[in-house]
Formats: C-alpha cells, sequence, structure tokens
C-alpha cells in the first residue's frame, strides 16, 4: 500500500511536472508577497466588516452623505460636456442592477492622468485621462462597475462610518478621528483586498451584461502602458516586501492576468456567444444603448 | 676647519676616557677617607671639603694639619692651628708635623705620587694633546704667514715627528706608556693632517698632481692606521681607522677614494681579528657605511640611475669585500657560546644593515642581481651551518635568517625577469617551503617551527595574491594563473602530509601525533587555497571536473591520515566552490538544461564523496552532514537554474517529489548499506529527513512568493490549483508516513514531524481560502469540519486533535455565515452567485454538523501530540462548556443571517424556523434546556408577529407567515406529544 501511494505521488509530479514543461507556464512577476498580504486581508477586513454591522449606520445615512458630496461636485461639473454625459448614460444602465438605493453619479475631472474612484454614496468621479487612455466602450464599463463594486460592497462607507454616525450624534469631529484611527490601523491589511472584491465585481458585472469580459484585461494593459501608472511596477523592478504591504492596489500585470484567464475559459465555456465592445462608441462618446455598430460585437474564435 | 674637527674628535675620546678614570680616582678616594674617617682621625666636614677640592694646596696641607691636631685631641687647638696653617700657606710647615704621626700616609711620597698620577691620568692625554695639536695649528698658521706651502707642509712633519721621538723616549719608562702612546697618536694625525693639506689644504698645498697627492694622502693614512695598530686598543683603533676616514672624505671624492676607503675599512676590521673588538668593528662599520653615504652625495648622485656602472661596480666590490669580511670576522671559534651575545650581535646585524643600504645606494637594477643574491643566499646558508659547527648558536640563527631573507629578496627581484606578482609569490612559497624542509630535517627546534609559521605565511600570502590578482586582473590569464597557483595547491597538501608524519613538538596548531582532536591551519589552508584556484576556472565545465577529481582524491586521503585540518579546509573549499558554482548558474551560465547538468554533475559527485569518505577518528564516527547538506543545495539549486527558466512552476514541484525521494532515502539507505566496517552515524537519516523538512519549506515559501500570483489555466483548471493539491498529496505522504523504531530517535522526528497533519490541514484552508470564492467559504468550512471529524474519530489514537480543529473551523464557518454571506453582494442575477444560496447550504450543513459533534466531538478524550499540560487543560475547560461553544454561536450566527439576508416581512417566519430546527435537536439530543430556548425563541417571534407583522407586512405576507408559523408551531407541539419521554 505504501509503494502504490509512493508510485502514485511520484508519478503524480512527474505528470505535473511534463505539464508544466509542455505548458510552460510563466508568472507576471518573478516574485512578490502582494497576493499574500491580500488573502491575509480577508481575516481583518472580516472584522472591519462585523464593525460596520454593529454601527447603526445604514444606507440612507450613507445616500445623505453621497448627496451631500455630489453637491460640491455638482456646481463644478460641465453637465453639458460629452464625457459627462456619456458616463452618466453607462451609469445610468449599469446601476439597474445594483442593490443600495444610491442614484449613481459620475464627474468628470479633468485631468489628463487615467484615474477613477468611488465616494459613499454612489459618487464617482473619473478623468479624462482615462476616457483617453481606454480604448472601448467594454473597457470604460469595466472601470465604472469596479468603482460602483466599491460603493456596493460598503468599501466607501467603511471609510466613513463612524463620521456617518457620529452625523446623527452631532460630533463629526469625533467620528472623523475613529475613522482615522480605524483606516490608519486596518485599512493596509485590507485596501488590496478590497481592490480585488472590486475588481470581481466590475468582472461580474462585464458577464452580466453584453460587454465583452476581455476588457476587464485590456483595460489593466492599458493602465499599464500609461507611464505614470506602470512606473516602478515592472517586473524587473519588483518591490521589496514592505513596500508591497502598504500597497493600496495589487498589481496590474496580476490583475491582467487574472482577468484574461478568467475571460479566456469563460470564452472557452461560451462559444457561441458574442460580445460587444464598443470602440467606436467611446470615440463617438454615444452609448451602446443608443447605438450599437455590427462590427464591434466579437466572439469566441476572435481569442482563439 | 677640519684640523678643529679632528682636534675636536681627539678632545672628545680623550676627555671620555679620562674622565671615566678620574671618576673611578675620586670614588677611591672617597673610600680612603671613609676608611680615615671610621679611625677618627679626621672629621668629615674637612674630608668632604677636601674630597670636593682634591687639586687644592692649602687643603692638602689642612689635611695634614687635622692629622696632627685630632692626634691633640682638642677641637679648639685644632681651630686655631687651622687658622694659622691657612695664614701661613707653606709647604714646609708640613714637614714640620712628627714625623711618627704622618707614617701610615707616607706625606712626601704620597703628595708626589698623587700629583704624578693625577697628571698621568687626567690631564696629560687631554691637555697634552690638545696643548700641542693647538701649538702645532699656531705655528702652522704662523708659518702659514711667512713660508711655502712645501716648509709648511716639512715643519709640521719635523713637529710630527718630534712628538713622536718624544713619546719614543717616554715610552722607556713603564709610567709613561700611556701618554707616550697618545702622544705618538697625535703625531699620526698631525702627519695625516699633513699629508691631506699637501694635496687639498690651501697654505699646506705644495703637490699640484692629483694622483700625487693621493699617494701621499695614502701615505699619511697608512702611517695613520699603523700608529693605531701600534696603539694595541680598541680605541686607538677606531680612532685611527675613523681619522683615516675623516681625512679620506675632505679629499675630493673619486673611485681611488673609494677603493682607498674600502682598504682603511678592511684595515680596521683586521685590526678586530687581533681579539673580539666589537666596539672596534662596530665603529668601523658605522663610519665605512658614513663615509659611503657622503661619498655617494658628494659625488651628486641623487638615484641608482644616475651612477656610472663602474662607479657602481666598485661600491658594490668595496662594500662586498669590507661587509664579508667584517661577516666571517665573527665566524672564530673565539665567538663560540650558548647564550646570546648581545654586542657582537648587533655589530654583525649592523654589518648585514650597512651592505644592505650599500648595495641599495649601488643597486644596478640589473636582472642578474637575481642570480648573484641567489648564491650569496646560498653561501650564506651554507657559512649559517659552520656557525653551528663551530657551536655560535646566535650567529648560527642571525645568518640563517639573513640567508633565508636574501633569498626572498632575490626572488623578488626577479620582477626584472618579467615575472608578475603571483609567479613571484608562488616563487617563494616554494623557497620557503624547501627552508622549512630542511630546517624539520635539520631538526633544529627553533628553525623548524619558523620555517612552518613561515610556510604559513607564505600560503596566506599566495592566497591574498591570488584574489587580489583576480579582482585586479579579471579572468585574464587564468589557465596559467590557476596552474602555479595549483603547484603551490600541491606543495602544500604534500607538505601538510609531510608534517604530518614528523613529530613538530607540541603546539596548539599543528597536527601533533597522539591528538587527533587538533584542527590544524596547515590543513585549513588547503581549503582557501582550493578556493582561490577554483574561483580562476569556475567558468569552465571541466574545471568542475578537475574540482571533482582533486577533491575526491584530498577527501579520501584525509580519512586515510585523519588530518581534521584538511578535513576543516576542505569543508571551506566545498562550500566556497559551490558558493562560485551557484553564483555562476545564477547569473552567466546559459539557461540550456543539458549544459547547466553537465556543470552541476561534478559538484553533486564531489559532495556524494565527501558523505562517502568522511569518517573521523577523533569522534569515532562519519560526520556525513557537510556532504549530504552540500548534495542537496547543489541539488535544489540545479533543479532551479535548469527548470526556473522553462516555467517557474517547475522547480516547487521538483523539490517537493525529491522530498519524497529524501524521506525514502532516510528508511532504505541505510538498509541497503549492511554490516559496514565502521558503524554508519546514528544521525544520517536525520539529516536526510532534515533535507525533506527544508524542501518543504522551500516549497512553501515559493508557493506564496511565486505560484500564488499566478491565474494561469491548463485548460479549465487552474495552476496553482494543480500545484496545491499535489502539495497536499505530497504533504499527506509524509504525515502517513510511519518509519523505523530507529529513526524516531531523533529530537527532529519529535519536533517535526507529527506537525505534518497540520500542514495538510493548513495547506487545505489554505486552498480554499485561495481557489473557493468567498460566499462559498462556509459551506466549504462546513464540509471540512465534518471530514475532520470523521478522521478524527477514524484515527482516534494519533488524530483525535482532529477534532479541535473541526470544531475551529465550524467557528470559522459560523462567523463566515453571519458576516461575509450576508456583506457579499453581486450584480449577478443567477442563483448559484448569489450569497445567501451558499449561506442557506452551509446553514443547513452546520445543523447537520452540529448534533454530529455533539455526540462524537469527545473534546475531553482529545489528546494534543504537541500536548503540554496547559493546552489540555484548556481543552477540558472547553468539553464543559460544550454546548455553549457549540450550539450558540450558531443559533445567533443563523438569526443574524436570516435577519440581514431576507426581507423583514418573512422574517418571523424564518426566525420560526429556527426555533422548530432547536426543538429538533432538544429532541434528538434530549437536551431539555434547547426546548427552553425554542420555546423563548418563539415567543419572541410571537411577539414579533403580533406587533410587527401585524401592523407593517401586506396582507398576502401576513397570511403566509401566519400560515407557516402556526403550521411549525402544530409540528412542535406534534413532535412535543410524541417525544415528551426524551425530556
Amino acid at each position: 500500500m505504501r509503494t502504490f501511494f509512493l508510485v502514485f505521488v511520484v508519478l503524480a509530479g512527474i505528470g505535473l511536472m511534463w505539464l508544466l514543461y509542455v505548458e510552460k507556464p510563466k508568472t507576471p512577476l518573478d516574485a512578490t508577497l502582494a497576493p499574500a498580504y491580500q488573502l491575509l486581508g480577508e481575516a481583518p477586513q472580516s472584522l472591519s466588516r462585523m464593525l460596520s454591522k454593529i454601527v447603526p449606520v445604514n444606507d440612507l445615512d450613507e445616500k445623505e452623505f453621497g448627496d451631500a458630496l455630489a453637491q460640491r461636485f455638482e456646481c463644478l461639473a460641465d453637465k453639458k460636456d460629452k464625457d459627462y454625459l456619456y458616463l452618466n448614460d453607462i451609469m445610468r444602465r449599469l446601476q439597474t442592477t445594483a442593490r443600495k438605493p444610491f442614484n449613481y453619479r459620475v464627474y468628470v475631472y479633468p485631468s489628463p492622468y487615467p484615474n477613477a474612484c468611488a465616494l459613499p454614496g454612489g459618487v464617482v468621479l473619473a478623468t479624462k485621462g482615462l476616457l483617453s487612455t481606454l480604448k472601448s466602450e467594454s473597457e470604460v464599463v469595466s472601470v465604472l462597475s469596479h468603482e460602483m463594486g466599491h460603493v456596493e460592497l460598503s468599501h466607501c462607507s467603511e471609510i466613513v462610518r463612524f463620521e456617518l454616525l457620529s452625523r446623527k450624534i452631532g460630533t463629526i469631529t469625533l467620528g472623523r478621528l475613529a475613522d482615522f484611527a480605524v483606516n490608519v490601523l486596518l485599512r493596509h491589511f485590507y485596501s488590496k483586498t478590497h481592490e480585488d472584491e472590486a475588481d470581481n465585481y466590475g468582472y461580474e458585472m462585464l458577464l452580466n451584461t453584453m460587454y465583452d469580459p476581455t476588457a476587464a484585461e485590456k483595460a489593466f494593459r492599458r493602465l499599464l502602458k500609461d507611464s505614470t501608472v506602470s512606473r516602478s511596477r515592472t517586473k524587473t523592478s519588483p518591490r521589496d516586501p514592505i513596500s508591497e504591504y502598504f500597497m493600496t492596489h495589487p498589481y496590474l500585470e496580476l490583475r491582467a492576468q487574472k482577468f484574461g484567464e478568467k475571460a479566456r475559459v469563460w470564452w472557452a465555456t461560451h462559444e457561441m456567444e458574442k460580445r460587444y465592445a464598443g470602440v467606436r462608441n467611446l470615440n463617438d462618446r454615444v452609448p451602446y444603448a443608443t447605438r450599437q455598430f455590427s462590427d464591434e460585437w466579437v466572439n469566441a474564435y476572435k481569442y482563439k | 676647519m677640519w684640523l678643529f674637527l679632528i682636534i675636536f674628535a681627539v678632545l672628545i675620546i680623550v676627555a671620555f676616557t679620562r674622565l671615566t678614570k678620574l671618576g673611578e680616582q675620586i670614588s677611591s678616594l672617597e673610600k680612603r677617607i671613609t676608611m680615615l674617617e671610621k679611625k677618627g682621625m679626621i672629621r668629615s666636614d674637612a674630608i668632604r671639603d677636601t674630597s670636593l677640592q682634591p687639586q687644592a694646596g692649602p687643603d692638602e696641607k689642612c689635611i695634614e694639619k687635622e692629622h696632627a691636631h685630632v692626634e691633640k685631641g682638642t677641637a679648639a687647638e685644632w681651630t686655631w692651628q687651622s687658622k694659622r696653617i691657612t695664614d701661613q700657606p707653606d709647604i714646609t710647615r708640613i714637614k714640620d708635623q712628627p714625623q711618627e704621626r704622618v707614617k701610615e700616609v707616607s706625606p712626601g711620597e704620597e703628595v708626589w705620587k698623587k700629583i704624578r698620577n693625577r697628571f698621568e691620568e687626567n690631564w696629560t692625554g687631554i691637555i697634552g694633546a690638545v696643548v700641542l695639536v693647538m701649538g702645532v695649528s699656531f705655528i702652522g698658521i704662523y708659518a702659514a704667514l711667512f713660508l711655502k706651502p712645501f716648509y709648511r707642509f716639512s715643519m709640521i712633519i719635523l713637529f710630527a715627528a718630534g712628538l713622536f721621538i718624544v713619546s719614543l723616549v717616554m715610552k722607556r719608562k713603564p709610567e709613561w706608556v700611556n701618554p707616550a702612546t697618545w702622544i705618538r697618536s697625535c703625531s699620526g694625525a698631525i702627519i695625516l693632517f699633513a699629508c691631506l693639506g699637501s694635496g687639498w689644504i690651501d697654505g699646506l698645498k705644495w703637490i699640484d698632481d692629483v694622483r700625487y697627492a693621493v699617494i701621499f694622502l695614502s701615505l699619511g693614512i697608512t702611517v695613520n692606521l699603523y700608529f693605531g695598530f701600534l696603539g694595541g686598543t680598541q680605541a686607538f683603533a677606531s680612532l685611527h681607522v675613523i681619522l683615516s676616514l675623516i681625512a679620506l672624505g675632505i679629499a675630493p671624492q673619486n673611485r681611488i677614494t673609494l677603493i682607498i676607503s674600502g682598504l682603511i675599512a678592511l684595515v680596521g676590521i683586521g685590526f678586530a681579528y687581533r681579539d673580539r673588538w666589537d666596539r672596534h668593528l662596530l665603529l668601523t662599520i658605522i663610519a665605512s657605511l658614513i663615509y659611503h653615504l657622503d661619498w655617494y652625495g658628494s659625488m651628486g648622485f641623487s638615484g641608482s640611475g644616475t651612477i656610472p656602472l663602474p662607479m657602481r661596480l666598485t661600491g658594490i666590490i668595496t662594500l662586498g669585500t669590507v661587509g664579508f669580511s667584517a661577516c666571517l670576522l665573527h665566524y672564530r671559534k673565539l665567538y663560540a657560546s650558548k647564550e646570546f651575545d648581545r654586542l657582537p650581535f648587533a655589530c654583525h646585524m649592523t654589518n648585514w644593515a650597512f651592505l644592505a643600504i650599500g648595495f641599495l645606494l649601488y643597486s644596478t637594477g640589473s636582472k642578474w642581481n637575481t642570480p648573484v643574491l641567489a648564491a650569496a643566499s646560498c653561501a650564506l646558508f651554507l657559512l649559517a651551518g659552520r656557525a653551528r659547527t663551530k657551536g655560535i648558536r646566535w650567529l648560527h640563527i642571525t645568518d640563517r635568517l639573513v640567508a633565508q631573507s636574501i633569498a626572498i629578496f632575490a626572488l623578488f627581484t626577479l620582477g626584472r625577469w618579467g615575472l608578475d606578482t603571483l609567479f613571484i609569490t608562488a616563487a617563494i612559497y616554494l623557497e620557503i617551503l624547501v627552508f622549512a624542509y630542511v630546517m624539520i630535517e635539520e631538526g633544529d627546534a627553533v628553525f623548524k617551527w619558523l620555517g612552518v609559521y613561515l610556510h604559513l605565511l607564505a600560503a596566506c600570502v599566495v592566497i591574498s595574491v591570488g584574489t587580489f590578482t583576480l579582482m585586479v586582473s579579471g579572468h585574464a590569464d587564468v589557465v596559467r594563473n590557476s596552474i602555479i597557483l595549483s603547484g603551490v595547491l600541491c606543495l602544500h597538501v604534500f607538505f601538510h602530509l609531510y608534517t604530518k608524519e614528523k613529530p613538530l613538538g607540541s603546539s596548539s596548531i599543528f597536527d601533533v601525533k597522539g591528538d587527533e582532536t587538533e584542527v590544524t591551519i596547515s590543513g585549513t589552508l588547503v581549503g582557501p587555497l582550493m578556493l582561490v584556484v577554483y574561483a580562476y576556472l569556475y567558468r569552465y565545465v571541466w574545471a568542475n571536473y578537475a574540482l571533482a577529481v582533486a577533491g575526491s582524491l584530498l577527501l579520501f586521503t584525509r580519512q586515510r591520515v585523519q588530518s581534521n585540518g584538511l578535513g576543516t579546509g576542505l569543508i571551506i573549499a566545498l562550500l566556497g566552490s559551490g558558493i562560485f558554482a551557484w553564483v555562476y548558474m545564477w547569473n552567466d551560465i546559459p539557461r540550456v538544461e543539458f549544459i547547466v547538468l553537465l556543470y552541476a554533475i561534478p559538484l553533486l559527485l564531489l559532495s556524494l564523496a565527501a558523505t562517502k569518505w568522511s569518517y573521523v577518528e577523533t569522534f569515532k564516527k562519519f560526520i556525513v552532514w557537510p556532504g549530504i547538506y552540500l548534495f542537496s543545495a547543489h541539488l535544489i539549486f540545479t533543479c532551479y537554474i535548469m527548470m526556473n527558466h522553462i516555467s517557474p512552476f517547475l522547480p516547487g514541484v521538483c523539490w517537493l517529489i525529491i522530498s519524497v525521494l529524501y524521506l525514502e532515502a532516510a528508511t532504505r539507505v541505510k538498509e541497503k548499506v549492511a554490516q559496514p566496517v565502521v558503524a554508519l552515524p546514528v544521525a544520517f537519516e536525520a539529516h536526510l529527513l532534515h533535507v525533506g523538512y527544508a524542501l518543504i519549506g522551500l516549497f512553501i515559501v515559493r508557493h506564496v512568493a511565486v505560484h500564488m500570483q499566478s491565474e494561469l489555466y491548463v485548460g479549465l483548471v487552474k495552476i496553482r490549483l494543480l500545484i496545491e493539491l499535489f502539495a497536499i498529496i505530497v504533504f499527506l505522504y509524509w504525515a502517513t508516513f510511519e518509519p523505523p523504531e530507529r529513526i524516531k530517535t531523533g529530537p527532529s522526528w519529535y519536533a517535526v514531524h507529527p506537525f505534518f497533519w497540520e500542514l495538510v490541514l493548513a495547506s487545505t484552508v489554505f486552498t480554499i481560502a485561495l481557489e473557493v470564492p468567498v460566499r462559498w467559504h462556509p459551506c466549504a468550512w462546513t464540509l471540512l469540519a465534518g471530514l475532520l471529524l470523521g478522521l478524527g474519530n477514524r484515527f482516534q489514537e494519533h488524530l483525535s486533535r482532529m477534532r479541535l480543529y473541526s470544531l475551529i473551523l465550524y467557528w470559522a464557518g459560523v462567523l463566515q455565515l453571519a458576516v461575509i454571506s450576508t456583506t457579499y453582494r453581486t450584480p449577478s442575477l443567477k442563483w448559484a452567485d448569489q450569497a445567501w444560496v451558499a449561506g442557506c447550504i452551509a446553514m443547513i450543513g452546520l445543523f447537520i454538523y452540529v448534533p454530529l459533534y455533539h455526540r462524537r466531538g469527545r473534546l475531553s478524550e482529545i489528546s494534543l501530540s504537541f500536548g503540554a499540560e496547559d493546552r489540555q487543560q484548556a481543552i477540558r475547560h472547553m468539553a464543559e462548556r460544550h454546548n455553549f461553544l457549540l450550539f450558540y454561536p450558531l443559533f445567533t450566527s443563523v438569526a443574524l443571517f436570516l435577519y440581514w439576508s431576507f426581507d423583514k416581512s418573512i422574517l418571523t417566519l424564518l426566525w420560526v424556523t429556527e426555533t422548530f430546527m432547536i426543538f429538533v435537536i432538544s429532541i434528538i439530543l434530549r437536551e431539555s434546556h434547547f426546548r427552553y430556548l425554542s420555546m423563548v425563541g418563539l415567543v419572541g417571534c410571537l411577539l414579533r408577529l403580533l406587533f410587527y407583522d401585524l401592523s407593517r407586512s401586506s396582507t398576502l405576507m401576513r397570511a403566509i407567515v401566519f400560515i407557516g408559523v402556526g403550521l411549525l408551531m402544530l409540528a412542535m407541539n406534534t413532535l412535543y406529544t410524541k417525544y415528551k419521554e426524551r425530556f
């Protein structure tokens, strides 16, 4: 029995090695502890969620807070701007799947750097640079879904939960202090976990729409190409373990590979499906729901 | 000016001699006065006055008077008499004193003798010489104003001749011998002065032809030296030699003067052959050296390049002749002594310094200096042997060392032959090795140790130079340099083996027969030497094979001769060469598997050889661990280099397979190496197991740092998942391993191996956490908890602790059910993607698990493999709070899950369902308090039904909830009626 087990183990190992030798899979980075930190972040994140559950703050409180924030951007926003209209049109359709009772709004920030962020209460900020970096509407959806994920998964409200609570009591400063303390103590543990959760949410959103699921990978790769983002995150200059611990986001290379592989598997199991890319939609700032271009549809054969 | 200098020098020498004698006389006088004082003849005050002023006439009288008055015996009289005598300082008064009272001191003769002696001993030499020389000088100056130079010269010569005649006359009387000798010396000095002046001093110069002037000066020097010889003492000899050299120095310098100076020095050295005239020899050598320096300076030479060759050769010959003559002086039976003789030694060393400085001055820079120096070294070495036969120990030691130094210096000059530093250093090493060999063979205690220490020093220098050359010149001439260093290595090894055979005596750093525990420096240095050779060649594949052959031979030899030092050195060499090879493999080796393997095989074989030939007599066992660990390190590294470029996943998997093979080897190797001549070490298997542990540790690190980032798929399965599953199987293999009893003796077995089950569990948890979506985690933990519960029950003896881990996982499932499942959001509309679906499945699983654990958990019977008493105690406490820990978390979690996951309108129905489940559990487990709990819960639900649902729910929902609650309550009632006997 023992010998059989030994032979089995050795043969299984040799078989696995043969498979690896044939496939020759490579890793995006030489070595990194970022995924390990991300996994370890799940435990403190659970603690943080428990805390959020205990604190008597609900979605309505967050909505009020979001509305207050939105008012600040409202006066700065050019509501006739094509980008503003385009993004909010997309967001309006995405929020049909949302569980939180928020009015999701996107404000365009005039910066050349590609970036986006979510604020409590469904407020999303996106830069002009983001729209020029991304090349299709599906990629824009991927990014907006990611930001929406932060809101839906309560990542934003976790940052300000004590402030929300203190608004009820009437001592905002104390609440801000409490948030600051908790974020300093805990947030480094699970900020990468938050990003990963939001990535997953965004990807699931893509799968639940008509957009191409490979858009997530493409969006990450385009951000990676951008010199301002990819600086010091290349394979040749990996960060040290301490820097990796304090990184707020996972490596773009890893995120691109993860969702590229997921999309590849999805296409492999959905060979008959057709999905929409929307390159021209983005160029013309016309949402998919308004106009569909026939040459923007892609299928599994494109990725074979 | 020179004349005054001569006079001044003479005065100093004479004054020094005289003052010494004067001091002795004063001392003897004091003794005599003290003796008189003891006899009570004179007063101490007077004695003191007298002693302080020995030359004063009145005091002398005072002494005589004192003597007379002390006899009379009254102080008053003495005072009066004393005053009177002082007033009338007439020496005739002394004679008037009664004769019988001064008989003891013999006044007349005594005074005369004193005066004469004092004149003789204190003043004759000094004042006489000064006055005469000054007088001659004044006459010369006076004459110079009126006479022609030749007459002046003649006048001085005549004066000198006169002095000489006076000295001859004075010598007839023994008491005048000493001043006569001084006067003769003065006459010699004056003649020398005159001869010098006849050629080169204005006012005395009457010879224009330099050749004649030199001849004349030589004549003067000859006379002077002859007088020095006649002087018969070191002082005269030194004086005349120095005067001769000074006179020669005043004359314009050329080759002839240099030769003459050599002759003077030779004559001076010849004087020293009369007896042990070391002071004279020392002064002669120093004077000669000063002359050479002065000559060198006055010729206007500033560097070796500016001296014409004939001058150089003259200087060398002159120096050589003088130096070697002086050196040979000590090779006389006269110096035979076993003790250290300070003065001759100082003299001898000064002579060598003289030679060294002189040769440095006149150095030709020729490459032919090398054979000359080598020949000189050999000659001196043989000569030093004669010193030993003559019993002059210090000379033997000194000249052997000097010979050795000259030999090393000769080798240094090999640079003139175009040879580089490494070659020269190797040649010096060889020379020192020969020296050490000869010394050991001769058996001289000092020299054999000296030879061996020098040989060690030389080996260190060779290592340093070899390393430095490599750092400076890179990999140019690597083959040539490595051949040189290999030669040194071979010689070093042979010499080390030779010293093992020869008893060198007691020392803490060398192998000594009968005391094998010591680690020798000599043997240890083999390692660094090997390492330096390898550092030159590690880029060549063939070098690794050469290293393997050489290393194996040395390992075999070490075992045969049992040299611990050599063993230590070989460990250093193997480790160092391994590091070099690794650095090369890491950075530069072509990433072709075949080449890497070809490069690594010799290192692996060498490590195996280190394991095989590892018997150490000192410990009476094989020291296999260096070989095993080195072999393993090479293997691990080679696998990495070979496979990493193909795929970063390959090395980790390979390490896992190797770990299994190590585990098997730990049990099987010993069985195959049956009946060894010398027993294998007890810990042999333990080392193999340690490597196995290390391999698993390496895999874990690599998995976290490298594999974990990858999301790649092979087909529809993640590569990472495949590796994790394989790792779990391997860990399981380790965990289920039942070794033979003999392996279970090591501490590592108890410290590490029992935790492999924990490793299996941790890996499984890790895999689930990483690969399973978060919403399914509560289900996964519940399933795993159930599995562990079964495992813990099935293998109660070994794995009862699994039931504890099962409980922990159950808590994790409960917590995640309440927290994670209720906060998880997805945009997906599919049921399978919804968190509450997974939560409900987990909840069902937990409700199944809880009764099972209640019955089979048996917390109190759990035994921890790492069971400290406090941990066992904690488990007992848990067993006592069994229900609290097991059930209430679940009930709370389910209640919260229902509250946070579902609509408030059906919450009452859901909670009543939960209370129903609690009630069912109470029946199954026959626990009354769960029934009470379900009743309390039911009352709460009824209150909510009345106050919340009635007012807020829609009519339809209200109907559904009421029907549901009613049905459940009826069911509870039915069940209670049926099973009430259980409570």
